[in-house]
């Protein structure tokens, strides 16, 4: 199978007054349709700037993006791609949400206003058919009362309902792709479950496929297909979503899994990862998880390790090639 | 808009009173021609009509060359009134059209345009008016419009600018471009709302700015040209009689300090209700 969205040596760099500051260090992966793909890690690891960097909402900021680095969608490369081609391909190729609607809705447009104003940008459609195909999204996504909704301004919503607004303009020109960036981080924990069950639900039922951004790894157990593991810029682990929780390879993934409180497992105190993430404009050299790796040797600091991307379960780490040096 | 919006907007009397003060000289002098008994440029009478004091035939008196005050007073606001909306009109659409492109487009071109307003800021704006005027001589209505408009968006460009700085990065703004806004579209939707109150409040202020400027340049004479009656021009003629006929220069001066205080009123009670930071 051919994949939707084909990412290679994605690299963006800010720079800054103490040095470049490497946000996103080669990234590459696929993605392909249909599929659900978690990208997970800690803050500053990178997951947001890579979507916005897919999608090139960076530019007009410091951001640069690496020479080599191409984001292939549709046979094409979006990264050299004319300004108003770029556009159409914005909201109906790819659709993107944001971590908190409340900011990400426009505080002086109606609900229906924003989804219309979507679907106008890219489709032609008259404004009545566009208020009459707003309405039935927000039906979509399981708003009560859309009729009357459609003219609500965003602060008359709940956070739970602006989310499911956002979803709505976003699923509006129906886009092969979605990108949803920590999606429920800002909503309480009983509308967290209920979006996330209504993304997948309009994945399914829309067959899109997902890049779903979080640092939840709970939230990634239940949606995700597949999962890639950042840290520090770059992707350090990717694998089948049950391959990964039930053999980590990596050490950081590793040490993740340890760090979140299971119900199947007694624990008096959950395992912290020793040290802080280093800043971007100072990763560590060779491999960067090695001052706080348990397992690292000499090699860790040296030589920095490879991710091959085209097998089924890629690890950045030398462990794969030394398995004997895993301690404990 | 909605009413609550009103009604939050007048409940400061000091609103109610700038609103009260700047309609009814809207008023009366978008109904000049029908209130005023005389002509404003005819002479009525060389021989005994000259500075006549303020009678019940002529309210406001007569000038030097006999024409009735209260109707050369009335006409003239009608032309304070008519350049200074138009020029702040003017003004403020090139400087939100300045403001946005530099702020969208950042970089060079902003850096640009913004160190050109900056230079343009340093002129004061009464020599740069004297200097502009000073090339051209009799000049029409029009053309001072222009001018003015021309020479005063300076300001509202970097208030735009700054607007559309921070706009920018907050998240809806994002959000619209993910999805494949348009860049007009972006700018009359997402933007335009969102800074409309600081514009709206620029453009109320300048509104007193402006009379008091065209005021100046006329009282200098270089503005409206006589017999066009305008507050400045009024003054500058009471100017040379000011002992022996103060009220020449009085009532078109009255007449410009009430509106300048009411277009202040107004503007500071806008800026209450439309600038969120302010609640």
């Amino acid at each position: 199978m051919n994949p939707l969205l084909r990412v290679r040596h994605l690299s963006t760099n800010f720079p800054t007054d103490r040095g470049i500051a490497h946000a996103v260090d080669d990234v590459s992966f696929d993605l392909y349709p249909r599929e659900t793909l978690g990208l997970v890690g800690e803050s500053g690891c990178g997951k947001t700037v890579t979507a916005l960097s897919i999608l090139r909402l960076l530019e007009g900021t410091s951001a640069m993006i690496g020479e080599r680095s191409t984001v292939e969608f549709g046979g094409v490369n979006l990264l050299d791609l004319a300004p108003e081609a770029l556009r159409r391909v914005r909201g109906a190729g790819i659709a993107m949400i944001f971590q908190d609607p409340t900011t990400s809705l426009n505080p002086v447009l109606t609900v229906g206003t924003q989804i219309t104003e979507t679907l106008r940008a890219h489709r032609d459609v008259s404004r009545r058919d566009a208020r009459t195909r707003a309405v039935d999204l927000l039906r979509l996504v399981g708003i009560p009362d859309p009729d009357g909704r459609i003219d609500a301004y965003p602060h008359q919503l709940s956070g739970g309902m602006q989310q499911r607004v956002m979803i709505a303009i976003a699923l509006s020109c129906e886009p092969t792709i979605l990108i949803a960036d920590e999606p429920t981080t800002a909503l309480d924990v009983t509308i967290q479950a209920q979006i996330l069950e209504l993304l997948a639900e309009l994945k399914e039922r829309l067959g899109m496929a997902m890049i779903l951004i979080t640092h939840d790894l709970g939230v990634v157990a239940g949606v995700a297909d597949r999962v890639a593991v950042m840290y520090g810029g770059q992707i350090v682990e990717v694998a089948q979503t049950t391959t990964l929780f039930a053999n980590p390879q990596h050490p950081y993934t590793e040490a993740l899994l340890k760090a979140v409180p299971r119900l199947d497992r007694p624990t008096k105190r959950l395992a912290a990862i020793p040290g802080a993430v280093p800043a971007a404009t100072a990763w560590p050299t060779a491999c960067r998880f090695h001052p706080r790796c348990p397992h690292a040797w000499d090699r860790c600091h040296v030589e920095p390790p490879q991710l091959l991307t085209d097998t089924s379960h890629a690890v950045r780490c030398w462990l794969v090639e030394e398995p004997q040096r895993r301690r404990g | 808009m909605s009413m609550s919006w009103l009604r939050r907007l007048l409940r400061h009397r000091r609103t109610r009173l700038g609103f009260g003060l700047v309609g009814a000289l809207a008023l009366v002098a978008a109904l000049a021609p029908v209130l005023t008994p005389y002509d404003p440029t005819t002479q009525l009478d060389l021989a005994t009509g000259q500075l006549l004091s303020p009678s019940v035939r002529h309210p406001f008196g007569t000038d030097f060359f006999s024409r009735d005050l209260l109707s050369r007073v009335l006409f003239g606001g009608r032309i304070s009134l008519a350049v200074a909306f138009l020029s702040v009109f003017l003004s403020v659409t090139i400087g939100t059209v300045v403001g946005w492109v530099a702020g969208m487009a950042g970089g060079i071109l902003e850096s640009i345009t913004m160190r050109l307003v900056d230079a343009a800021l340093a002129i004061p704006r009464i020599f740069l008016l004297l200097v502009v005027l000073a090339l051209w001589s009799d000049l029409g209505v029009m053309a001072l419009i222009l001018i003015l408009g021309l020479t005063s968006w300076f300001g509202t460009s970097r208030l735009v600018r700054a607007e559309v700085l921070s706009l920018k990065e907050r998240e809806f703004v994002v959000a619209a471009r993910a999805l494949g806004i348009g860049r007009l579209r972006m700018f009359a939707r997402h933007v335009l709302p969102n800074v409309a109150g600081p514009i709206i409040v620029t453009a109320t202020l300048g509104m007193g700015h402006m009379i008091l400027i065209e005021a100046g340049i006329s009282f200098l004479g270089v503005g409206i040209q006589p017999p066009t009656p305008s507050w400045g021009n009024i003054i500058r003629e009471g100017q040379e009689l000011l002992a022996a006929a103060p009220w020449i220069s009085i009532f078109p001066g009255i007449a410009i300090v009430v509106t300048v205080i009411g277009f202040s009123l107004i503007g500071d009670g806008l800026r209450d209700t439309l600038d969120p930071r302010a609640q």
